[in-house]
């Protein structure tokens, strides 16, 4: 099956920085809803509680759009299709555990 | 305009929980005419016509989440808390989660899907549109329970 390729690797590489990024904590910015104000840096208490979602998400489409771009087509055409279903599935099943932390 | 929002948000997930409901048993396996229950009827659609409204869905759906989540953090969630529902506070991490990763599989799953359908792509067709139906339905329920949580734990 040809063509697959990028899109496949795009839709795995986004899900485990996406992962990558939430685990560890790294967002390219932070919003803060109180102030209304996207920041960089972690800023005081005064300005409320912080969503790092958004910059999760961006986190993740900055590393995987370049890279999908990057990788030559034939290369990537070379991935077995059912990656693109098995490792996404394999995420949620870690996010699954990881989260278990607020039931118990 | 939180309400209309929200409203709206809920309309647009009902849309896409029906659009991928009905393609992802459609992947499942053919059945006779003759023999076909209603079940069977349900998943005969022309599947592959529902991918480009999947997408589209999810996206918009995300974007009315994104930004309702502003209002959710400084009003919601600190009730969350007072009330110490941390289990509601885990579904819905779970829900933020399972939304991003669900918008990172869209291009596979919209590759897959395109037509004519290729037939070596059954297998990662069925698996991506079981995964987004998993995370389509999971923040359906969640959106409403936590929407309704003061009226379901008093």
């Amino acid at each position: 099956m040809t063509g697959h390729g990028r899109f496949s690797i795009f839709s795995i590489v986004f899900g485990i920085v996406y992962t990558l990024a939430f685990y560890f904590n790294i967002a390219v910015s932070k919003y803060y809803p109180l102030v209304h104000q996207f920041h960089i840096v972690d800023q005081p208490k005064t300005a409320g509680p912080p969503i790092s979602w958004y910059g999760w998400i961006a986190t993740a489409l900055l590393v995987s759009l370049p890279l999908t771009l990057v990788i030559p087509r034939r290369w990537a055409d070379r991935l077995s299709p059912s990656w693109a279903g098995l490792i996404p599935a394999a995420l949620i099943f870690l996010v699954l555990i990881y989260e278990k932390r607020w039931f118990f | 305009m939180i309400t209309t929002l929200l409203i709206l948000h809920g309309l647009l997930a009902v849309a896409l929980l029906g659009a991928i409901t009905h393609q992802a048993f459609s992947t499942a396996r053919r059945v006779p005419i003759a023999e076909r229950s209603f079940i069977d009827k349900f998943r005969s659609v022309g599947a592959a016509s529902y991918a480009n409204a999947v997408v589209v869905l999810f996206i918009v759906t995300c974007i009315g989440g994104a930004l309702l989540y502003p209002p959710y953090r400084l009003d919601v969630r600190p009730t969350l808390e007072d009330l110490d529902l941390r289990a509601a506070n885990g579904v819905f991490e779970i829900k933020e989660h399972l939304a991003a990763i669900g918008l990172g599989l869209l291009p596979a799953y919209w590759f897959f899907w395109r037509q004519p359908l290729a037939p070596e792509g059954i297998v990662p067709r069925r698996y991506l549109t079981w995964i987004l139906a998993f995370v389509i339905w999971w923040n359906f329920l969640v959106g409403h329970v936590l929407n309704n949580i003061r009226g379901l734990f008093q």
